[in-house]
Protein backbone atom coordinates (compact mmCIF):
# COMPACT_ATOMS: atom_id res chain seq x y z
CA UNK A 1 0.00 0.00 0.00
CA UNK A 2 1.70 2.98 -1.04
CA UNK A 3 1.24 6.17 -2.77
CA UNK A 4 2.83 4.84 -5.94
CA UNK A 5 0.12 2.38 -6.59
CA UNK A 6 -2.97 4.31 -6.38
CA UNK A 7 -1.95 5.29 -10.43
CA UNK A 8 -4.64 7.26 -12.63
CA UNK A 9 -7.18 4.55 -11.84
CA UNK A 10 -8.06 4.99 -8.93
CA UNK A 11 -6.61 8.94 -8.19
CA UNK A 12 -8.10 10.52 -11.42
CA UNK A 13 -12.11 9.98 -10.82
CA UNK A 14 -11.78 10.31 -6.73
CA UNK A 15 -9.82 13.51 -7.68
CA UNK A 16 -12.53 14.93 -10.48
CA UNK A 17 -14.89 14.31 -8.01
CA UNK A 18 -13.63 16.15 -5.07
CA UNK A 19 -12.40 19.44 -7.57
CA UNK A 20 -15.64 19.25 -9.29
CA UNK A 21 -17.98 19.14 -5.75
CA UNK A 22 -15.78 22.15 -4.58
CA UNK A 23 -16.05 23.93 -7.39
CA UNK A 24 -19.82 23.54 -7.75
CA UNK A 25 -20.13 23.99 -3.86
CA UNK A 26 -18.15 27.28 -4.08
CA UNK A 27 -19.85 29.00 -7.03
CA UNK A 28 -23.03 28.22 -5.45
CA UNK A 29 -22.14 29.40 -1.89
CA UNK A 30 -20.05 32.60 -3.79
CA UNK A 31 -22.98 32.95 -6.20
CA UNK A 32 -25.73 33.12 -3.05
CA UNK A 33 -23.09 35.48 -0.82
CA UNK A 34 -23.42 38.39 -3.49
CA UNK A 35 -26.87 38.14 -4.02
CA UNK A 36 -27.06 38.34 -0.39
CA UNK A 37 -25.48 41.34 0.00
CA UNK A 38 -26.58 43.17 -2.79
CA UNK A 39 -30.51 42.56 -1.82
CA UNK A 40 -29.53 42.59 1.95
CA UNK A 41 -31.71 39.76 2.23
CA UNK A 42 -30.28 37.32 5.55
CA UNK A 43 -31.34 33.96 5.50
CA UNK A 44 -31.00 31.70 8.54
CA UNK A 45 -32.06 28.24 9.73
CA UNK A 46 -31.98 24.46 8.34
CA UNK A 47 -30.59 23.33 5.56
CA UNK A 48 -34.21 22.45 4.35
CA UNK A 49 -35.04 25.72 5.52
CA UNK A 50 -32.76 27.48 3.53
CA UNK A 51 -33.02 26.13 0.41
CA UNK A 52 -36.76 25.63 0.50
CA UNK A 53 -36.92 28.98 1.27
CA UNK A 54 -35.00 30.29 -2.16
CA UNK A 55 -32.98 33.35 -3.28
CA UNK A 56 -29.90 33.62 -2.20
CA UNK A 57 -30.13 31.40 1.35
CA UNK A 58 -31.45 28.78 -0.92
CA UNK A 59 -28.03 29.18 -3.34
CA UNK A 60 -25.65 28.95 0.16
CA UNK A 61 -27.77 26.30 1.30
CA UNK A 62 -27.13 24.04 -2.00
CA UNK A 63 -23.73 25.01 -1.46
CA UNK A 64 -23.04 23.51 1.45
CA UNK A 65 -24.89 20.48 0.74
CA UNK A 66 -22.76 20.08 -2.41
CA UNK A 67 -19.79 20.31 0.00
CA UNK A 68 -20.60 18.19 2.57
CA UNK A 69 -22.01 15.44 0.23
CA UNK A 70 -18.66 15.78 -1.63
CA UNK A 71 -16.46 13.29 0.22
CA UNK A 72 -19.76 10.95 0.37
CA UNK A 73 -19.90 10.98 -3.41
CA UNK A 74 -16.01 10.32 -3.52
CA UNK A 75 -16.42 7.55 -1.27
CA UNK A 76 -19.00 6.00 -3.99
CA UNK A 77 -16.42 6.63 -6.74
CA UNK A 78 -13.76 4.64 -5.09
CA UNK A 79 -16.23 2.10 -3.66
CA UNK A 80 -16.73 1.47 -7.79
CA UNK A 81 -13.64 1.74 -9.01
CA UNK A 82 -12.44 -0.82 -6.44
CA UNK A 83 -14.89 -3.15 -7.03
CA UNK A 84 -14.91 -3.23 -10.44
CA UNK A 85 -10.44 -3.69 -10.45
CA UNK A 86 -11.34 -6.77 -7.56
CA UNK A 87 -9.69 -4.87 -4.65
CA UNK A 88 -12.25 -6.61 -2.47
CA UNK A 89 -10.63 -5.63 0.93
CA UNK A 90 -10.04 -2.28 0.36
CA UNK A 91 -13.55 -1.80 -1.52
CA UNK A 92 -15.25 -3.16 1.55
CA UNK A 93 -13.56 -0.82 3.63
CA UNK A 94 -14.57 2.17 1.43
CA UNK A 95 -18.09 0.67 1.42
CA UNK A 96 -18.21 0.25 4.93
CA UNK A 97 -17.44 4.07 5.10
CA UNK A 98 -19.96 5.23 2.54
CA UNK A 99 -22.19 3.10 4.18
CA UNK A 100 -21.71 5.05 7.90
CA UNK A 101 -21.03 8.49 6.43
CA UNK A 102 -24.59 7.45 4.35
CA UNK A 103 -26.34 6.74 7.88
CA UNK A 104 -25.23 9.87 9.12
CA UNK A 105 -26.52 11.56 6.97
CA UNK A 106 -30.02 9.87 6.79
CA UNK A 107 -30.20 9.75 10.61
CA UNK A 108 -29.90 13.72 10.92
CA UNK A 109 -32.24 14.21 8.36
CA UNK A 110 -34.56 12.02 10.51
CA UNK A 111 -34.22 13.57 13.36
CA UNK A 112 -34.14 17.09 11.80
CA UNK A 113 -37.89 16.46 10.08
CA UNK A 114 -39.06 14.19 13.20
CA UNK A 115 -38.42 17.33 15.48
CA UNK B 1 -12.20 46.55 7.61
CA UNK B 2 -15.74 44.76 7.39
CA UNK B 3 -16.46 41.44 8.97
CA UNK B 4 -16.57 39.75 5.87
CA UNK B 5 -13.43 40.66 4.84
CA UNK B 6 -11.87 39.56 8.09
CA UNK B 7 -13.83 36.05 7.90
CA UNK B 8 -12.75 35.80 4.52
CA UNK B 9 -9.13 36.54 5.73
CA UNK B 10 -9.47 34.35 8.57
CA UNK B 11 -10.50 31.48 6.25
CA UNK B 12 -7.69 31.64 3.88
CA UNK B 13 -5.43 31.74 6.78
CA UNK B 14 -6.75 28.36 8.30
CA UNK B 15 -7.10 26.44 5.27
CA UNK B 16 -3.80 27.30 4.03
CA UNK B 17 -2.73 26.12 7.58
CA UNK B 18 -4.85 23.39 7.46
CA UNK B 19 -3.97 21.89 4.31
CA UNK B 20 0.07 22.16 5.00
CA UNK B 21 -0.16 20.24 7.69
CA UNK B 22 -3.32 17.76 7.24
CA UNK B 23 -5.23 19.20 10.33
CA UNK B 24 -8.69 20.80 8.32
CA UNK B 25 -7.90 24.13 10.18
CA UNK B 26 -11.13 23.67 12.39
CA UNK B 27 -7.80 24.05 15.44
CA UNK B 28 -8.09 27.87 14.14
CA UNK B 29 -11.90 28.31 12.99
CA UNK B 30 -13.13 27.27 16.16
CA UNK B 31 -11.19 29.79 18.36
CA UNK B 32 -11.54 32.59 15.64
CA UNK B 33 -15.34 32.56 15.67
CA UNK B 34 -15.48 31.95 19.28
CA UNK B 35 -13.06 34.32 20.73
CA UNK B 36 -13.03 37.11 17.67
CA UNK B 37 -16.40 36.73 16.07
CA UNK B 38 -18.41 36.13 19.46
CA UNK B 39 -20.44 33.21 17.59
CA UNK B 40 -21.42 30.22 20.19
CA UNK B 41 -19.57 27.39 20.37
CA UNK B 42 -22.20 24.96 18.74
CA UNK B 43 -22.54 27.47 15.49
CA UNK B 44 -18.29 28.00 15.66
CA UNK B 45 -18.19 24.07 15.85
CA UNK B 46 -20.89 23.76 13.07
CA UNK B 47 -19.08 26.13 10.74
CA UNK B 48 -15.85 24.46 11.61
CA UNK B 49 -16.76 21.00 10.14
CA UNK B 50 -18.02 22.65 7.00
CA UNK B 51 -14.81 23.96 6.94
CA UNK B 52 -12.96 21.38 7.41
CA UNK B 53 -14.76 19.47 4.46
CA UNK B 54 -13.83 22.92 2.51
CA UNK B 55 -9.90 22.01 3.28
CA UNK B 56 -10.23 18.61 2.64
CA UNK B 57 -11.60 18.19 -0.97
CA UNK B 58 -9.96 21.45 -1.83
CA UNK B 59 -6.43 19.90 -0.93
CA UNK B 60 -7.30 16.28 -1.70
CA UNK B 61 -8.65 17.76 -5.14
CA UNK B 62 -5.06 18.88 -5.68
CA UNK B 63 -2.79 16.27 -3.93
CA UNK B 64 -4.86 13.15 -5.18
CA UNK B 65 -4.45 14.51 -8.48
CA UNK B 66 -0.93 14.48 -8.33
CA UNK B 67 -0.49 11.50 -6.75
CA UNK B 68 0.78 13.02 -3.33
CA UNK B 69 -1.34 10.86 -1.14
CA UNK B 70 -2.14 7.36 -0.62
CA UNK B 71 -6.09 7.06 -1.37
CA UNK B 72 -6.24 3.30 -0.28
CA UNK B 73 -4.52 3.99 2.64
CA UNK B 74 -6.79 7.02 3.37
CA UNK B 75 -9.67 4.75 2.52
CA UNK B 76 -8.54 1.74 4.65
CA UNK B 77 -8.17 4.06 7.68
CA UNK B 78 -10.98 6.31 6.68
CA UNK B 79 -13.56 3.75 7.65
CA UNK B 80 -11.63 3.30 11.11
CA UNK B 81 -12.11 6.79 12.07
CA UNK B 82 -15.84 6.86 10.70
CA UNK B 83 -16.47 4.25 13.07
CA UNK B 84 -14.46 5.75 15.85
CA UNK B 85 -15.71 9.03 15.37
CA UNK B 86 -19.54 7.99 15.18
CA UNK B 87 -19.13 5.62 18.70
CA UNK B 88 -17.48 8.17 20.38
CA UNK B 89 -20.66 9.57 21.91
CA UNK B 90 -21.22 6.11 23.50
CA UNK B 91 -17.35 5.73 24.81
CA UNK B 92 -17.98 9.41 26.43
CA UNK B 93 -20.50 7.95 28.99
CA UNK B 94 -17.75 5.69 30.57
CA UNK B 95 -14.84 7.32 30.31
CA UNK B 96 -14.27 10.57 32.44
CA UNK B 97 -13.18 13.67 30.14
CA UNK B 98 -10.63 14.79 32.43
CA UNK B 99 -8.70 11.70 32.30
CA UNK B 100 -9.40 10.86 28.79
CA UNK B 101 -7.82 14.77 28.45
CA UNK B 102 -4.70 14.03 30.41
CA UNK B 103 -4.26 10.86 28.90
CA UNK B 104 -3.81 12.58 25.29
CA UNK B 105 -2.36 15.28 26.70
CA UNK B 106 0.59 13.03 27.46
CA UNK B 107 0.06 10.97 24.40
CA UNK B 108 0.72 14.16 22.11
CA UNK B 109 3.49 15.32 24.12
CA UNK B 110 5.20 11.50 23.70
CA UNK B 111 4.46 11.94 19.73
CA UNK B 112 5.85 15.38 19.30
CA UNK B 113 9.13 14.04 20.93
CA UNK B 114 9.36 11.39 18.71
CA UNK B 115 8.47 13.07 15.60
CA UNK B 116 11.22 15.60 16.58
CA UNK B 117 13.95 12.42 17.10
CA UNK B 118 12.81 11.28 13.62
CA UNK B 119 14.47 14.35 12.03
CA UNK B 120 17.56 13.59 13.84
CA UNK B 121 17.68 9.89 13.08
CA UNK B 122 16.79 10.09 9.83
CA UNK B 123 19.81 12.62 9.29
CA UNK B 124 19.55 15.30 6.86
CA UNK B 125 18.18 13.13 4.12
CA UNK B 126 14.68 13.73 4.29
CA UNK B 127 14.92 17.08 6.03
CA UNK B 128 16.43 18.83 2.80
CA UNK B 129 14.00 17.44 0.85
CA UNK B 130 12.85 20.66 -0.89
CA UNK B 131 10.35 18.90 -3.67
CA UNK B 132 7.34 16.64 -3.22
CA UNK B 133 8.99 13.33 -4.93
CA UNK B 134 5.42 11.52 -4.84
CA UNK B 135 4.60 11.73 -8.17
CA UNK B 136 2.32 9.08 -9.72
CA UNK B 137 4.20 6.38 -11.53
CA UNK B 138 7.16 8.74 -11.31
CA UNK B 139 10.65 7.77 -11.47
CA UNK B 140 11.32 9.66 -8.41
CA UNK B 141 7.80 8.63 -6.37
CA UNK B 142 8.50 7.47 -2.70
CA UNK B 143 9.36 3.19 -2.34
CA UNK B 144 7.75 3.35 0.88
CA UNK B 145 5.44 0.81 2.21
CA UNK B 146 2.68 1.06 4.81
CA UNK B 147 3.55 -0.79 7.97
CA UNK B 148 1.37 -2.30 11.06
CA UNK B 149 -1.88 -1.52 8.78
CA UNK B 150 -3.82 -3.74 11.47
CA UNK B 151 -2.84 -1.45 14.20
CA UNK B 152 -2.82 1.38 12.54
CA UNK B 153 -6.60 0.86 11.89
CA UNK B 154 -6.98 0.49 15.86
CA UNK B 155 -5.29 3.73 16.09
CA UNK B 156 -7.87 5.43 13.04
CA UNK B 157 -10.56 4.35 15.40
CA UNK B 158 -8.80 5.62 18.04
CA UNK B 159 -7.97 8.99 15.89
CA UNK B 160 -11.96 8.73 15.37
CA UNK B 161 -12.67 8.52 19.32
CA UNK B 162 -11.06 10.99 20.32
CA UNK B 163 -12.15 13.49 17.45
CA UNK B 164 -15.37 13.04 18.55
CA UNK B 165 -15.52 12.79 22.40
CA UNK B 166 -12.65 15.85 22.79
CA UNK B 167 -13.85 17.69 19.65
CA UNK B 168 -10.64 17.43 17.74
CA UNK B 169 -9.76 17.36 14.60
CA UNK B 170 -8.48 13.93 13.65
CA UNK B 171 -5.35 14.88 11.72
CA UNK B 172 -3.68 15.51 15.18
CA UNK B 173 -3.50 11.97 16.11
CA UNK B 174 -3.85 10.52 12.20
CA UNK B 175 -0.38 12.93 10.82
CA UNK B 176 2.12 10.91 13.66
CA UNK B 177 0.30 7.99 13.25
CA UNK B 178 0.46 7.25 9.07
CA UNK B 179 4.21 8.62 9.45
CA UNK B 180 5.23 7.47 12.98
CA UNK B 181 3.49 4.23 13.43
CA UNK B 182 3.55 3.29 9.13
CA UNK B 183 6.48 4.50 8.08
CA UNK B 184 4.93 6.98 5.40
CA UNK B 185 6.82 10.22 4.53
CA UNK B 186 5.61 12.97 6.38
CA UNK B 187 4.05 15.29 3.12
CA UNK B 188 2.43 11.36 2.53
CA UNK B 189 1.34 11.31 5.82
CA UNK B 190 -0.03 15.32 5.89
CA UNK B 191 -1.97 14.71 2.26
CA UNK B 192 -3.47 11.55 3.35
CA UNK B 193 -4.72 13.14 6.49
CA UNK B 194 -6.17 15.79 4.32
CA UNK B 195 -7.97 13.27 2.46
CA UNK B 196 -9.42 11.80 5.32
CA UNK B 197 -10.34 14.43 7.60
CA UNK B 198 -13.33 15.11 5.21
CA UNK B 199 -14.69 12.07 5.30
CA UNK B 200 -14.68 12.11 9.32
CA UNK B 201 -16.16 15.97 9.49
CA UNK B 202 -19.00 15.30 7.13
CA UNK B 203 -20.01 12.49 9.61
CA UNK B 204 -20.28 15.15 12.43
CA UNK B 205 -21.68 18.08 10.19
CA UNK B 206 -24.92 16.44 8.68
CA UNK B 207 -26.40 16.93 12.08
CA UNK B 208 -25.33 20.38 12.60
CA UNK B 209 -26.74 21.36 8.94
CA UNK B 210 -30.00 19.64 9.77
CA UNK B 211 -30.39 20.83 12.98
CA UNK B 212 -29.48 24.66 11.98
CA UNK B 213 -26.35 25.14 14.09
CA UNK B 214 -24.82 27.10 11.19
CA UNK B 215 -25.26 30.38 10.52
CA UNK B 216 -24.94 31.14 6.93
CA UNK B 217 -23.75 35.08 7.04
CA UNK B 218 -20.96 34.41 9.07
CA UNK B 219 -20.59 30.67 7.52
CA UNK B 220 -20.31 31.63 4.04
CA UNK B 221 -17.36 34.23 3.78
CA UNK B 222 -14.92 31.50 6.23
CA UNK B 223 -15.82 28.83 3.60
CA UNK B 224 -15.06 30.42 0.12
CA UNK B 225 -11.62 31.64 2.26
CA UNK B 226 -10.88 28.16 3.53
CA UNK B 227 -11.38 26.74 0.06
CA UNK B 228 -9.44 29.14 -1.75
CA UNK B 229 -7.05 28.88 0.88
CA UNK B 230 -6.67 24.94 1.30
CA UNK B 231 -5.39 24.68 -2.44
CA UNK B 232 -2.83 27.36 -1.48
CA UNK B 233 -1.87 25.40 1.24
CA UNK B 234 -2.18 22.17 -1.29
CA UNK B 235 0.69 23.99 -3.47
CA UNK B 236 2.54 25.55 -0.84
CA UNK B 237 3.07 22.29 1.36
CA UNK B 238 5.37 20.59 -1.99
CA UNK B 239 7.49 23.82 -1.68
CA UNK B 240 8.51 23.45 2.06
CA UNK B 241 10.95 21.46 3.81
CA UNK B 242 10.29 18.20 5.39
CA UNK B 243 11.82 18.99 8.91
CA UNK B 244 10.12 22.14 8.52
CA UNK B 245 6.41 20.68 8.03
CA UNK B 246 7.69 18.49 11.05
CA UNK B 247 8.62 21.40 13.15
CA UNK B 248 5.52 23.05 12.66
CA UNK B 249 3.43 20.15 13.27
CA UNK B 250 5.12 19.65 16.78
CA UNK B 251 4.63 23.12 17.14
CA UNK B 252 0.56 22.25 16.80
CA UNK B 253 0.45 19.19 18.74
CA UNK B 254 2.14 21.02 21.83
CA UNK B 255 -0.46 23.81 21.53
CA UNK B 256 -2.85 20.67 21.52
CA UNK B 257 -1.18 19.17 24.25
CA UNK B 258 -1.72 22.50 26.31
CA UNK B 259 -4.99 23.11 25.92
CA UNK B 260 -5.84 19.31 26.79
CA UNK B 261 -3.23 19.58 30.09
CA UNK B 262 -5.61 22.71 30.88
CA UNK B 263 -8.59 20.81 30.49
CA UNK B 264 -7.72 17.71 32.51
CA UNK B 265 -6.28 20.01 35.78
CA UNK B 266 -9.41 22.50 35.13
CA UNK B 267 -11.72 22.54 38.71
CA UNK B 268 -14.47 20.80 38.36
Amino acid sequence: MSAVHDGPALGRPIAFTLRAGTLLAVAAIGAGYLIGAITGEVATGTIVALISGGGAGALIGVGFLTLTLTPLAALAVAVAVLARRRERNRAFAALLAFSLLLGSLVVAAVLAWSS
Amino acid sequence: MPTDLLLLLSGVAAGAFGALLGLGGGILIVPILTLGFGLPLSAAVGTSLVSVIATSTGAAAVNVRAGRADVRLGLTLGAGTVVGALTGGIVAGFLPERVLAGSFAVLLVYTALTMLRGIRARGDEEATETVDPAVPDGPEAPAYRSRRVPLAIGGAFLAGNVSGLLGIGGGVVTVPLVHLLMGAPIRIAVTTSNYMIGITAAAGAYTYLFRGDLDPRQAAPIVLGVAGGAALGALTGTRLRASWLIVLFVVVLGYVAFEMAMRALAPA
